[in-house]
C-alpha cells in the first residue's frame, strides 16, 4: 500500500476518477486509530464496527466540503467522537436507562465478552475508566492511550486546553481512587 | 501496542497504579477485520452514491410529476367543500329552518340573549312616561293652558 500525505490524498479525492481510490487509502490509513478510539468508548466490537462504519460513511459524504484549515485526522476523529457520543446517547434513550446503567452494561460486556483478554490489573483499569463521565473518558483515552497532545484533543473536542488538563487530572485521580477502594 | 516508556513523568510519581499498568491493548478484533473493512465501506459508499445519483437525476423529476398529478386529482376529484346551505336560495333556506327544525334553539339561551334588551326597552318606556307626567304636573302647577301652547305651535 502506498503511503500518501493527507494533502495528496485530498487532491486525489477531489479528482472524480481517483475519488474512490483516495477514500480507500484514507480508510486504510486511519481505520485502526479511529476503531480503537471508538472501541474504548463502546467496548463491544459489534458496536464499534457500527459506529466506525457510520463515521466513515459520513466522512465520505462530507469530504467534498472539508476545508484544509483542519487536519484530516482531526476532522475524522471529530466525526468518530460525535458518532460515538450519539451512539451512547441513543443507547441510553432507547433503553430508558441512566448513565450509570450504561456504564454497568459496558462493564458487564467487558467482563463477559470473549473479545477482551486483559489480565486482572488491566480489567481493573478498564473498569475504572468506565466509571468516568463520557467526556472525561474521552479525554483520558485520547491522552493516555492515543498519546495525543492537549492542543490536538482541544481541536477535536472543541474544548480549551486548560479544561482538558483539568479533565485529565480529575480522571487520573478518580482511577487511582477506584483502584484503591476496589 | 506497548507505550509504557512514553508515560508522562508526572504520572510516574503521582499515580503509581497507572505507572504499574502496561499500556497494552487487550481488546480482541475478528481476524482480517481491518483488511475487509475498507471494502465494506467502499461498497456502502458506492451504493449510497448510486442511490443519490438516481434520486438526483431521475426520481427527482418523477417525484415532481407524481406530486403535480396528485394535487390535480385532489383539486378535481375530491368531494366539494360547498355545504348544503351554499346551494340553497335564501327562501329555501328559510323554509328549511322553519319546516325541518334545521336550527335548534335553546330556549334558555334565547331568554338570556334577549333578557337585557327587553329590560332596557322597559326601562326606557318607564322613563318616557314619568317625564310626561312631570311636564303635565309643571303645567298644572303654573296654571298654563296646554291648548294655548298647542295653538302657538
Amino acid at each position: 500500500m502506498e503511503h500518501y500525505s493527507d494533502d495528496k490524498l485530498l487532491s486525489l479525492f477531489k479528482n472524480e476518477n481517483s475519488k474512490s481510490y483516495a477514500f480507500d487509502l484514507i480508510v486504510r490509513k486511519y481505520q485502526e486509530r479511529l476503531y480503537w478510539h471508538i472501541r474504548r468508548m463502546v467496548i463491544s466490537h459489534e458496536d464499534a464496527d457500527d459506529v466506525l462504519q457510520n463515521s466513515l460513511i459520513k466522512a465520505w459524504k462530507g469530504l467534498d466540503k472539508f476545508k484544509k484549515e483542519a487536519q484530516l485526522y482531526t476532522w475524522l476523529y471529530r466525526i468518530a467522537t460525535n458518532e460515538t457520543l450519539t451512539f451512547l446517547n441513543k443507547k441510553r434513550k432507547h433503553f430508558f436507562i441512566s448513565i450509570n446503567d450504561v456504564e454497568r452494561e459496558l462493564n458487564s460486556t467487558l467482563e463477559t465478552s470473549d473479545s477482551y483478554s486483559g489480565d486482572e490489573i488491566q480489567l481493573k483499569l478498564q473498569q475504572a475508566i468506565l466509571t468516568l463521565p463520557e467526556k472525561q473518558r474521552l479525554v483520558f483515552n485520547m491522552k493516555y492511550y492515543d498519546e495525543m497532545k492537549y492542543e490536538e484533543i482541544s481541536k477535536i473536542l472543541n474544548t480549551s486546553v486548560g479544561g482538558l488538563k483539568a479533565s485529565y487530572h480529575h480522571a487520573v485521580k478518580k482511577i487511582e481512587e477506584f483502584v484503591k477502594t476496589n | 501496542m506497548n507505550n509504557n516508556k512514553n508515560i508522562s513523568p508526572e504520572l510516574e510519581n503521582e499515580h503509581p497504579f497507572l505507572d504499574r499498568v502496561p499500556k497494552e491493548n487487550h481488546f480482541n478484533v475478528p481476524k482480517n477485520y481491518f483488511e475487509v473493512l475498507p471494502q465494506v465501506i467502499q461498497t456502502k459508499n458506492l451504493n449510497n452514491s448510486k442511490l443519490l445519483f438516481l434520486f438526483d437525476k431521475l426520481s427527482y423529476r418523477i417525484l415532481i410529476l407524481v406530486s403535480a398529478i396528485a394535487i390535480a386529482l385532489f383539486v378535481f376529484i375530491s368531494p366539494s367543500n360547498t355545504s348544503i346551505e351554499n346551494e340553497l336560495s335564501s327562501d329555501q333556506l328559510c323554509e328549511l329552518i322553519v319546516d325541518e327544525d334545521y336550527i335548534e334553539f335553546d330556549d334558555y339561551l334565547v331568554y338570556e340573549t334577549y333578557y337585557e334588551v327587553l329590560d332596557e326597552e322597559t326601562e326606557l318606556d318607564e322613563n318616557t312616561a314619568s317625564e310626561a307626567d312631570e311636564y303635565i304636573d309643571y303645567l298644572l302647577e303654573n296654571n298654563i293652558d296646554i291648548n294655548a301652547i298647542i295653538d302657538e305651535l
